[in-house]
């Protein structure tokens, strides 16, 4: 009988034992964003946090005490009167210095931060060379999921980045074009790159994208239009973000805020604005 | 009449005398009287019925005097000096037997159990002895071997669903008897596939169900279906609504080892995973393993699905052809000669038939110009077997089955004025294959000896190009093939009164190659490539050895050892299985405890970035230096009440733990690119982390069998976690589903039958954004909303409902048999909420359900000559 006895017993404690639990409270995380960018003034400092689906905005963290240091000195920040949320540092004629390790220190009211990075060596578009085809291409316009098709005439624009290399380099590459407004077609736009995060170890000091500009017809001549170049050197914590800031409905982009979200990084940094307006082919600096 | 008797060597004696002389008295007086004629004086006075063998009782003589109103003793009066002994087989019934002191020691019944009318094997057939409380059941060759109380003949109750019930007397021997069971002429296809006579397993967590069951389940949209009947056992799951991979007690989809007749099948599914690949009208047998596997059996660490095909051999040829809203399929087998067999089916689907280059796309000009783009799934099934002897057979199996998905031409053809340069090709064809050789004796030392030889292949192609700009092209194919060479070899051997043991050896070669050649122009001049090419190969041996030791108190210990080296990255791994089986409650309940541990040398993975490669196939990688084996240890408990007639009840529990499972690395990674990474090896690792999974769960149901009603029940609590080697806490798997009730009741007459399904289950888990914040890019201007989102899963979907139900009307109609049915699909056509999409909208989040199918009513015809 005590067999049978402990048995029940195991066979009741199956039954009422178990529990389903899917216990993760919401947490209201700050929410930093800085980018420092060498050979600049040091930037501003966001500081939020995490608001709840029927929150409007999220909420500014005015009190926080912030510093940001470099080898050899010390930059401390204070609330800006005017934009909640937002740290101003107190000194803004000095440029920050390229190639040098840095960390921002944030004391909030519960905790303390120490976000670290590297400020990267600064970079310099050299030259930007942009293709035109004479005419423009037909190409089929149509969302990724609809057999409802249309006829659509694009000018596919090669763009051609060249930069001075750092070598040896630890650091990652961004270039990044920005057209006038987002390809309306998805299929096509699979075929289109407008931006690319890469070891610049790995590549040469060229990048070649691609972006479209849809015309009317066959008969449309090449539209001028305005055209932002740029071109990001940073560290492995800015590639990961950069890599997966892009689908904001479905994924977070990686942060290197610990028990936090956003991103804290130093940039080197370089941008072109141009204004292609014939096809063929054309080049543009600086200068 | 003599020689008939000698040839019979039993004879039975009749009892005209009612029985109401029953407890009167009687008087008997024999003085050196023939036993035979005392024996029958004795059966007259008293109405009872004696079975013996007549060579046991001629030229004996008894002396007896008595009187008195006890059969049992006048009957011991009458058998007094003659050296023979009486047993009471049921009332008024008694055998009679000698002391046989030339009857094999052993106790040992040995025996094979076939079909009647066609001589096939019968796996799963249960074998009873009623008096000692004591049963097995068959393997796949119908071979069992049964440790007897004594040497005495015994009583034994052979059974098998669709045949008559076999009881005989049995006499234990050395050499292995031949059992031959009547086939019905009325099969009740019930809904239940719950097997409980276990009070005969000996594992927990097994089921065996016979396919003459399956075949008659509600199938999904007409087409019966294996892995449909499977979601009617506690603890077994969809991924998805209607189709998905199977999980079982929370083992992933990979962790399921699929067997037909004992070949692995590394993707048994069709449609992506709507069918299963196994025909059900050729099969004879499944076989589910949870929480113990036998030793046979390794290299998955979750469950195993064992199905046994038919052989064929059958008095007279039979053939099938049903037609369902998915496929045409066929079956035909035939007897060849007096001792062989022959089977053959197919069967293909035929939507593309009807819709090839007849698709009328709607478009801006209502154009109706062709596409050509088209699916079939396709099965072809041969066997050839010869049976020397019922105990000695030899079968030859050949199997080719899978997926084809097309669509090729111009984008002209939905939009006329588009240059016919532009367009789409894709083909993608998936599928497994397999030629099998197996020999199976039983010597005349009860041994039974099984090899078998195989090839199994799988191979997945994906193929594409595609143009949709005058100046842009990708052009990609990739390809995975998976190879085994296997050749198994084993026996089956009672080797003493306690003991049953088994044991073998296999060894597979096992080559994974995979391809990967991808070109993406963007434009003249700007163009990224990609070719890779991964091959690995890996030799795998395993030896195993199993017994089972029947205990005092009926208490029967089942203990397993399986040892196995894989050649990749040298590992050898030693998997123990026991299971203790206690019948309580005066053998009206019996608990089954076990403990299996596990390894798997297999990963079956899949790349998260690319769109154009990798999609519809199943890619597996060997372990290596690199890739650690995952392994499991599983504790389970099954408890069996069958307290009165037509109740049981079953519970059961588990506990399963898996070390060094793969698990993605970035759960929110969908494919969102053209290119991808690549194939190579490590390229593949990088996307997954090493961690644990952690299933544990009980499972409560009851089985109410009252003709013509049928109703049965379950009730399953399982949780399913995962944790990646650097996560601080579990957290659920996708397919975590934590409650499940499911109750199927059906209504059989001799023509037609109705039967519904109620399933009740937890929403799957999912993500649900627990707020926001706003970030923007370097250099950018306007913020960009992100949802916050959980490192786990934080909510689940709404209670999943659903009622099912089939009408099937079967009749006969000029010498052949028709059954008309009709599947009813959410019955109440309730839209059940199967995922939740959260997006922005002007700054504000907005919720939008994803919707499960309506009601979807299917009739199938089916006709069997």
């Amino acid at each position: 009988m005590k067999v049978e006895r402990y048995i029940l017993y195991l066979l009741l404690g199956l039954i009422v034992g178990c529990g389903d639990v899917l216990n993760h409270p919401p947490q209201h995380l700050p929410v930093i964003e800085a980018y420092f960018y060498t050979h600049q003034a040091p930037s501003p400092v966001r500081i939020t946090r995490i608001a709840g689906l029927d929150e409007k905005a999220p909420t500014p963290i005015t009190d926080a005490s912030l510093f940001l240091q470099l080898p050899g000195y010390t930059i401390s920040y204070a609330p800006s009167p005017l934009q909640p949320g937002i740290y101003l540092p107190d000194e803004t004629s000095r440029a920050l210095p390229g190639h040098i390790p840095f960390q921002l220190q944030i004391t909030l009211k519960e905790r303390s931060l120490t976000i670290q990075d590297t400020l990267p060596p600064p970079v310099t578009l050299e030259e930007v060379c942009l293709t035109a085809p004479s005419y423009p291409i037909e190409a089929v316009f149509a969302d990724s999921l609809s057999l409802a098709l249309k006829k659509g005439w694009i000018y596919p624009v090669t763009v051609r980045l060249t930069w001075k290399a750092e070598p040896p380099s630890n650091y990652w590459m961004h270039p990044r074009i920005l057209p006038p407004a987002s390809f309306p077609a998805a299929v096509v736009g699979f075929f289109l790159r407008t931006e690319e995060v890469f070891a610049e170890a790995e590549h040469a000091s060229t990048w070649e994208g691609l972006y479209a500009v849809p015309v009317a017809s066959r008969e449309t001549p090449f539209p001028m239009h305005h055209l932002i170049i740029r071109l990001f050197r940073g560290t492995h914590a800015y590639a990961a973000f950069a890599r997966t800031r892009t689908l904001p409905e479905s994924r977070e982009p990686i942060s290197n805020i610990p028990g936090g979200r956003g991103l804290v990084v130093g940039l080197a940094a370089d941008s072109l604005h141009i204004y292609p307006e014939a096809p063929g082919t054309t080049c543009f600096t600086h200068e | 009449m003599g020689i008939i008797r000698r040839l019979i060597g039993l004879g039975i004696l009749l009892a005209f005398i009612p029985a109401m002389l029953y407890g009167q008295v009687l008087s008997l007086q024999f003085r050196h009287t023939s036993l035979e004629e005392a024996l029958e004086q004795l059966a007259e006075q008293t109405g009872i019925r004696l079975i013996y063998a007549h060579r046991l009782v001629v030229g004996r003589t008894t002396t007896c005097t008595y009187q008195g109103s006890r059969v049992e003793e006048a009957l011991q009066c009458v058998l007094e000096a003659s050296g023979l002994y009486f047993r009471q087989l049921r009332a008024n019934q008694y055998v009679l037997f000698a002391s046989d002191d030339t009857a094999p020691s052993s106790g040992i019944l040995t025996g094979i159990v076939l079909a009647a009318d066609g001589h096939e094997a019968l796996t799963g057939a249960h074998v009873y002895l009623p008096n000692a409380k004591r049963g097995t059941s068959t393997n796949t060759a119908g071979f069992f071997s049964l440790v007897l109380p004594s040497t005495r003949p015994q009583r034994v109750i052979i059974s098998h669903l669709g045949y008559e019930p076999l009881d005989t007397l049995v006499q234990p021997g050395t050499s292995p008897s031949t059992f031959f069971l009547q086939p019905r002429v009325y099969v009740n296809p019930e809904v239940i596939v719950r097997d409980h006579n276990g009070d005969r397993h000996t594992l927990p967590g097994m089921e065996r169900i016979p396919a003459l069951l399956w075949k008659n389940f509600p199938p999904l949209l007409g087409e019966p279906d294996l892995f449909r009947a499977l979601e009617r056992v506690p603890g077994i799951q969809r991924q998805g609504e209607l189709g998905g991979e199977i999980t079982i007690r929370g083992a992933a989809p990979d962790q399921v080892l699929y067997l037909m007749d004992g070949v692995p099948i590394y993707y048994p599914y069709h449609t992506f995973g709507l069918f299963s690949i196994f025909q059900t009208e050729i099969l004879r047998n499944v076989t589910l393993y949870r929480g113990v596997f036998p030793a046979a059996y390794g290299g998955r660490l979750g469950a195993i699905v064992s199905a046994d095909t038919r052989d064929g051999r059958q008095e007279k040829p039979e053939v099938s052809i049903g037609l369902s809203p998915v496929s045409l399929r066929g079956s035909a087998l035939s007897p060849i000669g007096k001792k062989g067999g022959f089977l053959f089916a197919a069967r293909r689907s035929y939507i593309d038939w009807l819709l090839r280059r007849r698709l009328p796309f709607q478009t801006p000009r209502s154009s109706r110009e062709p596409l050509d783009i088209g699916y079939y799934l396709y099965d072809a099934t041969l066997h050839l077997s010869y049976h020397f002897r019922p105990t000695h057979q030899i079968r030859l199996s050949l199997y080719q089955g899978g997926d084809r998905l097309w669509a090729h031409g111009p984008f002209q053809a939905l939009e006329a004025s588009l240059s016919p340069l532009l367009g789409l090709q894709f083909f993608h064809h998936w599928g497994n294959r397999f030629i099998q050789l197996q020999h199976r004796f039983v010597l005349p030392s009860s041994l039974y000896w099984h090899s078998s030889l195989y090839y199994v292949g799988y191979t997945g192609i994906e193929d594409i190009y595609m143009r949709p700009a005058l100046t842009a092209t990708v052009n990609s194919r990739y390809e995975v093939h998976v190879q085994d060479l296997t050749l198994r070899t084993g026996f089956q051997w009672p080797s003493g009164k306690l003991h049953s043991m088994e044991s073998g050896l296999q060894i597979t070669y096992r080559r994974f190659k995979s391809f990967l050649q991808d070109t993406l122009t963007l434009a003249p001049g700007v163009m990224d490539t990609l070719y890779q090419q991964v091959r690995q190969e890996a030799l795998e041996s395993a030896w195993y050895f199993q017994d089972r030791l029947t205990l005092p108190r009926q208490l029967t210990l089942t203990g397993g050892l399986r040892i196995t080296h894989f050649s990749s990255g040298n590992y050898v791994r030693i998997s123990p299985r026991l299971a203790l089986r206690i019948p309580f409650l005066a053998d009206r309940a019996t608990v089954i405890l076990g403990l299996n541990r596990s390894h798997q040398f297999l990963h079956r993975l899949r790349d998260r970035y690319a769109y154009i490669y990798d999609v519809t196939s199943t890619r597996w990688l060997p372990v290596t230096s690199r890739i650690l084996p995952a392994s499991a240890t599983e504790l389970s408990l099954r408890t069996e009440f069958t307290l009165f007639s037509p109740l049981s009840i079953t519970l059961e529990g588990f506990y399963r733990k898996a070390r060094n499972v793969l698990i993605p690395r970035d759960i929110y990674q969908r494919k969102d690119q053209l290119l991808g990474p690549g194939i190579a090896t490590g390229t593949l690792l990088q996307q997954y982390t090493p961690g644990d999974n952690r299933a544990y769960g009980t499972e409560l149901s009851v089985d109410i069998r009252h003709p013509p009603f049928m109703f049965t029940s379950f009730y399953t609590f399982t949780r399913t976690l995962l944790k990646p080697a650097n996560a601080p806490r579990y957290y659920p798997a996708p397919y975590d589903i934590a409650h499940t009730l499911q109750s199927n009741l059906s209504i059989h007459r001799e023509r037609w039958q109705v039967a519904f399904l109620l399933l009740l289950r937890s929403g799957y888990p999912y993500h649900q954004p627990e707020g926001f914040y706003t970030l923007s890019p370097p250099s950018g201007k306007a913020p960009v909303y992100y949802f916050y989102l959980p490192e786990a899963y934080n909510a689940r979907l709404p209670l999943y409902i659903r009622l099912d139900a089939s009408f099937t009307y079967r009749f006969r109609w000029k010498a052949s048999r028709w059954t008309l049915a009709l599947q009813v699909y959410n019955l109440l056509n309730h839209r059940n909420v199967i995922g939740r999409r959260y997006y922005w909208e002007e700054n504000r989040y907005r919720v939008q359900p994803v919707r499960g199918l309506p009601i979807i009513p299917v009739p199938t015809i089916e006709v069997h000559w």
